[in-house]
């Protein structure tokens, strides 16, 4: 290679890196999140790193948030990436109970340098958090449900999250109510005596056989009696393979192909695979036409529009009965429903006459007062 | 033929001998185990994963070059970042907006700030006065979540831009397919603004969440 080309080539690449350096402005920390409980009195240090994408950038470090005052660092500035520390020294009480939140920021210093012409330039900052819990006083529960959809026969998980937030322990017999739709309890689920240590997190599971359950919707209710009643609501599925027509167009137009949509809704918790629909359109007990609509796989519970194609040359005005039959697959079961709806056929309102009319008429008035304009000029001139 | 049958003598030996070689080889390397002290044992790899908080502004200056507001009825001009450079001369059309990317293993909040106000960044007074506002949308589908609903910024309109720090994105995902953001910009500069270059440096503020 010769000197020429090595010194246009390295030339290049300066010219590239300087352009990146230009576009991109990124900053980042770590750790990004640190959780503590309170205890009266406590201390933490903490080593954190500073990385960004210049390496002459200038990063100022600060705390931010109620607690502020219990933090210090051991640098307030840093050159493109580094690393500083931060000491937490708790007092020995903090009056109010819950989540406080200290920030630890790291924030690009803005280059005064202004650019020539109307520019807007950019810098980061970004900030980490460190989360104090201060308990309750007494007991204090905070609870959490979760559930799962499942297919008929399928065991439903009921997890239950116990947060203990107060300053005593709790001994409690938690239970979930399975309740219907229509708020009717079906069964309720004992998890036993429960032994919750003040400031932990207790994690307590049980399973749900639905062989005995239609399918359908649920509410699972958990409780926990300490004095007070803890309580979380969430709903879960039961599904079997079943697609539920929910809608259809109900009026078409009478001009030639039309489209005719089918809305599908799945009451399976698994996909379900090559769903369509064959409908039939009959005039008393005569079929007219039949057509079948596009194919669709549709995920769990998914609601989704298939669509088919015919002609309408041959209807006239009026209300037809039809039978719509949507055949699908769920793990090669092949399965279909049928549903007979009324279809209303309409002409399409004809507006040429209407159209042809205003334009007449308004050139009618165009050349009025073009005329009327030009006999006024006329007046002048003489 | 004599020499074929003792030629015939010899192959059988031969392969005779190569099979019994090949039975041996077989049964010595089953052995190896046992012959080398072959041993079994479990191990334990352990490792944490850091949380980090991570943003980058993937581009971050926008510059319409210098220009003039026209003389005309029309007494401001527009410049904006999604094409459109109204009633003015000279300036450049922008039709990208500032990409900022969540790059941590954390969702973040992002807030913005501006360093000046709309009249300390353009100034004048003719038209409707300074504008300086900023939009912010999703770059990539289901970036942002807004705490209501899902997909969506919390500023999803061209806003007045502010010294003030203003919430952008309440849970900008770290989802590497779904983490990026735009932000565009609209100005209005009226005719009698003071010429002379204009800059303004807009932050972007990211919380871990």
């Amino acid at each position: 290679m010769g000197i020429k080309k090595r010194f246009y080539l390295s030339l290049c690449l300066g010219v590239l890196v300087i352009v990146l350096m230009n576009i991109i402005s990124a900053i980042g920390i770590v750790p990004a999140k640190i959780d503590y409980n309170f205890e009266p009195g406590l201390e933490q240090v903490i080593a954190y790193s500073v990385f960004s994408s210049g390496s002459d950038k200038k990063i100022s470090v600060s705390a931010g948030g109620d607690l502020k005052e219990y933090v210090t660092i051991d640098q307030k500035e840093i050159t493109g990436s580094g690393s500083f520390t931060v000491t937490l020294k708790l007092p020995q009480s903090i009056e109010k109970p819950g989540m406080h939140t200290i920030g630890i920021s790291a924030t690009e210093k803005v280059d005064k340098e202004k650019s020539k012409g109307t520019t807007i330039g950019t810098s980061v900052a970004i900030t980490a958090i460190i989360r104090i819990f201060v308990p309750y006083p007494g007991r204090y529960l905070e609870i959490s449900l979760r559930t799962n959809d499942v297919n008929i026969g399928e065991l439903v998980n009921l997890e239950l999250s116990i947060n203990s937030e107060g300053k005593e322990n709790i001994t409690a017999n938690p239970q979930i109510e399975i309740l219907s739709i229509d708020n009717k309890t079906i069964e309720i689920l004992y998890l036993g005596e429960t032994f919750i240590q003040s400031q932990r997190r207790l994690e307590l599971s049980k399973t749900l056989n639905t062989s005995n359950y239609n399918p359908g919707k649920y509410i699972a209710i958990a409780s926990v009696d300490y004095g007070k009643v803890a309580i979380s609501m969430t709903n879960f599925r039961i599904g079997y393979l079943f697609i539920n027509i929910t809608d259809y167009t109900r009026q078409i137009f009478i001009k030639g192909l039309e489209k005719f949509d089918i809305n599908l809704e799945s009451s399976w918790n698994e996909e379900i695979d090559g769903a369509y629909a064959e409908v039939f359109i009959f005039n008393d007990s005569d079929k007219l036409i039949d057509f079948k609509t596009t194919s669709t796989n549709l995920n769990a519970w998914e609601e989704k529009t298939i669509t088919g194609y015919f002609d309408t040359s041959n209807f006239t005005e009026g209300v037809y009965n039809a039978n719509i039959t949507v055949i699908y697959y769920g793990k090669d079961v092949g399965k279909s429903i049928t549903k007979l709806v009324q279809i209303e056929f309409i002409k399409e309102t004809d507006n040429t006459v209407i159209y042809v009319l205003g334009g007449t008429i308004f050139l009618v008035v165009v050349v009025y007062f073009i005329r009327r304009y030009l006999l006024k000029n006329a007046k002048k001139r003489r | 033929m004599k020499s074929t049958n003792l030629l015939m003598i010899v192959a059988v030996v031969a392969v005779s001998l190569a099979a019994i070689n090949l039975i041996v080889t077989i049964n010595k390397v089953g052995d190896i185990q046992a012959l080398t002290g072959y041993a079994t044992d479990t191990a334990t790899a352990n490792l944490t994963v850091q949380g980090a908080a991570s943003i980058t502004f993937v581009i971050s200056n926008i510059s319409w070059g210098s220009g003039y507001v026209n003389e005309s009825p029309i007494t401001f001009a527009v410049l904006d970042t999604v094409g459109n450079t109204i009633n003015g001369t000279n300036w450049a059309t922008v039709s990208t907006g500032l990409t900022l990317r969540n790059d941590g293993n954390n969702d973040v909040t992002i807030n913005l700030s501006a360093d000046k106000n709309s009249t300390q960044f353009i100034g004048g007074t003719a038209g409707n006065g300074p504008i300086f506002q900023w939009n912010v949308s999703n770059a990539e589908e289901g970036s942002c979540s807004n705490g209501g609903t899902n997909n969506a910024t919390n500023i999803t309109s061209f806003t007045d831009a502010n010294i003030t720090s203003q919430l952008a994105c309440w849970n900008l995902s770290n989802d590497a397919a779904s983490d990026l953001l735009r932000i565009d910009l609209r100005l209005e500069i009226p005719q009698d603004a003071a010429p002379g270059a204009k800059g303004v440096t807009i932050t972007a503020n990211a919380t871990t969440i």
